[in-house]
């Protein structure tokens, strides 16, 4: 059977005085990984899942995150993974 | 799957994001990035709004399965909004048509008959037989088409050649009707050529940002990163936002201000009265740049004649003025006091006087930004007006950051609908049908004779639906658009049309919409990738994709749909003989030659194309999409509207026109940016013949209808991020539906509980004109003052334009989609 793989990247931008907040709610969130936060409030982070309303999920979670100004999507791939 | 595998995508995503924003990432994580990938690469504007982002799409195996926003575009620089994650998936819904459609029974065609597969010739043959008898008939005046701001630069001129010179009408519209005509509109009374002066630079240029109505944060995200950005990097960056109720974009506003409906034509005044009042006029610029005039008042609200609000009017669907002294108009805005402001507008003093404050600073940059709030209102042009006159007076225009920026809702509202001229009144490059010599410059590039066009304008949008439904358009082609959702009052005025017994209608979608389903004949149709394709954004910038994979079998594009129904029409059979006799030899000659094969179109070979797909190329033999390009281009060049040529905009990420020498115009009317101001002239507002940009002195109006004691309520309808207008490609997304399944009314929690409702109760919303069910939200991302409720109209299931009332600018003839009075009752 086949099964698909999400994989997808975002630029979140946070206001400077909430990175910590930020952060560590992101963490908390399955599929994410935080690769680089900047000085300013930006954020690299990429989802991935297997689910295709995981990632969506994840992205509506961080664009509640208060202190989130913004998020741009980079990056988004969809690999069939083939299962035997 | 591999665990390398996996991290090398991830890897690759990490890296692509960190470019973006400039950030170094460890080097183990940049090394698993660099292994190869099958995936083939190209570049493409997003499908979506009117921003133009550009996409980098990734192919294999003949499908789109990866996007990454495109780091080398100058819009927006690697960046996409969450939109851009459906665009590998917009193009596979399931149930996407591939075969023509039409209704029959028992193997003929029957209005009242059941979708039936037939083929392309069938479907063509049927249309050109339907077309031909309401021709010979009715006229030309019987016979339109419904067009797009979302169709290609070559669709809309190849669909506005078959019809202005090809089925002698004017009776050809787009769907931008109902987004940018009132942007339109101002920018031609104020400034007497279409089109931003300034340009998306501004935002990392200007001070201070006013958002008139505009919700940016979930509209147009990439300019709201971009906006968001200057404002955190700058100490003295400011943001007001005005709104009919509180949205994302307040998240980053410093001056928040919810406004009554149809009170933002008080505040503009009211500005304008702080700006002469606190001596703030720019007298130099003032003098030597513009003119003052008065409008012509209560010109009525676009409805059919005979409704009571027309036959009240004075002056219905009047433009007219008479010029006025600067005194004159001081007088005339001097009763717009910040009291009076205040009360009208609900918006507390201090801050309207914060915002007119950074108006009449001359040491502010200002930026002001709108779209569909100042435009869907019955006086849309007048507010555009009114914009442009704040900036005028203190002489804050086409300067770094000093820029009032109309934004656009679609991807090609610019390129295809307003500089193609694809309106009913419009030819391309600002010309327009009513005059003469404008006429005489279309019919000799497009080889046709004199005559060929007709100069009175055919039906708008809205008109079109009232013809529809009184019997006087009867063959009627929509392409790239869904108006049975997305058009006013559409119980009333849309539907009856469309299933008229008189009437034939087509519909060309990828998916079955809404109006697809109320239509006698459906065309599947190719879409974005699957197609070469030109765009041009709100910032004038003109960019192009190629045909990147093919399109289901038995789908082709708008494009190929045009010039191979052209071809089924004999010149004998559509002119009459006064203008044959004109020029006898094309009598025996299609449409198709005349139009398309006429030794300009079909000069450029196929071999030209540097993609590996182009269909429409080698369907008609001649590198199609080119060769329309070049011969449309001639309009522009020379006259302020210079288009580079076609090639080396496949090269590059876009360009901003006017392009001459190569060189593209970043500000317009300003010397040193503007090939077409000369040196020493500061500014020359030159579509004026006097170079001078007018000031208008115009009142606040009220609304078309306001809330009563039965339909207590100002309904206002609008978008939502996660789907595009309608969703007919978005609502298809499973994950994207999934995120955002249902529209709902957003209500003011103290609304809600006077109706006895509470957020997720079922109701009933009502107007004079239908009523819907949905479902209460009043914790939701948008939060109304009490009295006022928001709904989007994306969801097919629950259509609540029905509710609105067809009012329009009168001068427009753009649809009012914000202020519709409605009750709210517990189900």
């Amino acid at each position: 059977m086949s099964q698909e793989y999400h994989i997808t990247s975002l630029v979140v931008h946070a206001a400077p005085k909430a990175i910590s907040q930020v952060e560590s709610q992101i963490n908390a969130l399955t599929g994410t990984d935080i690769h680089a936060v900047t000085e300013q409030g930006k954020f690299v982070i990429t989802l991935e899942g297997e689910t295709q309303t995981s990632i969506l999920d994840n992205v509506e979670a961080i664009n509640a995150i208060e202190g989130v100004l913004n998020s741009s999507l980079i990056y988004h791939q969809i690999d069939n993974v083939e299962f035997e | 799957m591999s665990i390398s595998r996996r991290e090398f995508l991830k890897a690759n995503a990490a890296v692509a994001a960190a470019t973006a924003v400039g950030v170094t990432l460890p080097v183990k994580l940049v090394e698993a990035a660099e292994q190869k990938d099958d995936i083939k690469w190209d570049k493409a504007p997003c499908r979506f709004c009117g921003v133009g982002c550009s996409v980098l799409v990734g192919t294999k195996n003949g499908k789109v399965v990866a996007t990454q926003g495109d780091p080398e575009s100058p819009v927006n620089k690697g960046l996409n909004c969450i939109k851009g994650y459906f665009l590998s998936k917009i193009m596979y819904g399931k149930d996407r048509l591939t075969t023509p459609l039409l209704r029959m029974t028992d193997g003929k065609y029957d209005k009242e008959g059941e979708f039936t597969p037939v083929s392309w010739d069938t479907a063509l043959d049927t249309m050109a037989e339907k077309w031909k008898h309401t021709l010979k008939t009715k006229g030309p005046t019987a016979v339109g088409m419904f067009g797009s701001g979302q169709w290609t630069i070559w669709e809309g001129y190849a669909a506005s050649k078959l019809h202005k010179a090809g089925f002698l009408t004017n009776n050809l519209d787009p769907n931008a009707r109902h987004c940018m005509a009132s942007a339109v509109g101002g920018f031609m009374r104020t400034f007497g050529i279409d089109e931003p002066m300034g340009c998306y630079d501004d935002l990392e240029a200007a001070d201070h940002f006013v958002l008139w109505g505009a919700n940016m944060a979930e509209m147009h995200p990439i300019l709201w990163a971009r906006l968001s950005d200057r404002r955190l990097s700058s100490p003295t960056s400011r943001v007001h936002v005005l709104s009919t109720f509180q949205n994302r974009s307040f998240d980053l506003a410093d001056n928040a201000m919810v406004f009554r409906p149809q009170t933002d034509l008080v505040i503009l005044n009211y500005i304008a009265n702080y700006i002469i009042e606190n001596d703030a006029v720019n007298k130099e610029f003032v003098s030597k740049h513009t003119r003052f005039v008065l409008g012509t008042t209560d010109i009525g609200y676009g409805l059919r004649p005979e409704h009571p609000l027309e036959q009240k009017a004075k002056n219905p669907g009047k433009g007219s003025s008479t010029p006025i002294s600067f005194d004159e108009y001081a007088k005339f805005v001097s009763t717009y006091t910040l009291e009076y402001t205040a009360k009208m507008s609900g918006v507390e003093p201090e801050k309207l006087e914060e915002m007119a404050k950074a108006y009449a600073d001359p040491n502010i940059k200002v930026m002001s930004l709108w779209t569909m709030g100042i435009n869907q209102h019955t006086r849309g042009v007048w507010a555009n007006n009114m914009l442009y006159n704040i900036h005028l007076l203190t002489g804050k225009i086409a300067t770094p950051g000093n820029s009032p920026f109309s934004l656009t809702g679609q991807p090609s509202a610019c390129g295809t609908a307003r500089e193609v001229g694809t309106f009913s009144h419009r030819l391309p490059a600002d010309m327009v049908v009513k005059n003469p010599k404008h006429r005489a410059i279309t019919e000799k590039l497009w080889q046709v004779p004199a005559g060929t066009i007709p100069p009175k304008p055919g039906y708008h949008a809205v008109l079109q639906s009232r013809m529809l439904k009184d019997g006087k358009l009867n063959c009627y082609w929509t392409m790239c658009t869904n108006n049975v959702q997305a058009g006013a009052n559409i119980n009333e005025e849309i539907l009856p049309g469309f299933r008229n017994p008189e009437n034939f209608i087509v519909v060309s979608d990828p998916y079955p919409t809404v109006s697809a389903m109320a239509a006698d004949l459906i065309l599947p149709t190719a879409m974005w990738v699957e197609k070469e394709g030109a765009y041009g954004n709100a910032e004038r910038r003109t960019h192009m994709w190629h045909q990147q994979v093919k399109p289901p079998e038995g789908a082709k594009s708008d494009l190929w749909q045009l010039v191979e129904f052209s071809k089924r029409f004999k010149v004998s059979e559509v002119w009459p003989s006064e203008l044959i006799a004109k020029q006898p030899d094309l009598a025996d000659k299609t449409l198709y030659d005349v139009l398309f094969a006429n030794g300009e179109v079909n000069k450029f070979p196929t071999s030209d194309c540097k993609a590996e797909l182009n269909d429409e190329s080698e369907a008609f033999g001649f590198y199609l999409q080119k060769g329309l390009f070049e011969e449309y281009a001639q309009f522009g060049r020379g006259h302020a509207h210079d288009l580079a040529d076609f090639d080396t905009y496949h090269e590059t990420r876009g360009l901003r026109w006017p392009v001459v020498n190569g060189k593209e115009t970043l500000r317009r009317f300003v010397e040193g940016s503007d090939p077409y101001v000369k040196a020493g002239e500061g500014f020359n507002f030159y579509g004026k013949p006097d170079g001078k940009a007018v000031i208008f002195a115009l009142p606040y109006e009220p609304a078309a209808e306001e809330p009563n004691e039965e339909f207590d309520l100002w309904l206002s309808t609008g978008r939502v991020l996660e789907h595009w207008h309608t969703g007919s490609m978005t609502a298809r997304v499973p994950e994207l539906h999934r995120a955002y399944p249902d529209a709902q009314i957003f209500l003011h929690p103290e609304d809600a509980k006077a109706r006895g409702v509470k957020r997720g109760d079922e109701v009933l919303v009502t107007s004079p004109r239908g009523e819907i069910k949905t479902r209460v939200e009043t914790k939701g991302r948008n939060k109304p003052p009490r009295g006022v409720a928001f709904m989007p109209f994306f969801d097919a299931r629950q259509l609540v334009n029905k509710l609105l009332l067809d009012a329009t600018d009168p001068l427009s003839k753009e649809t009012d989609f914000k202020k519709c009075p409605v009750k709210v009752t517990k189900v």
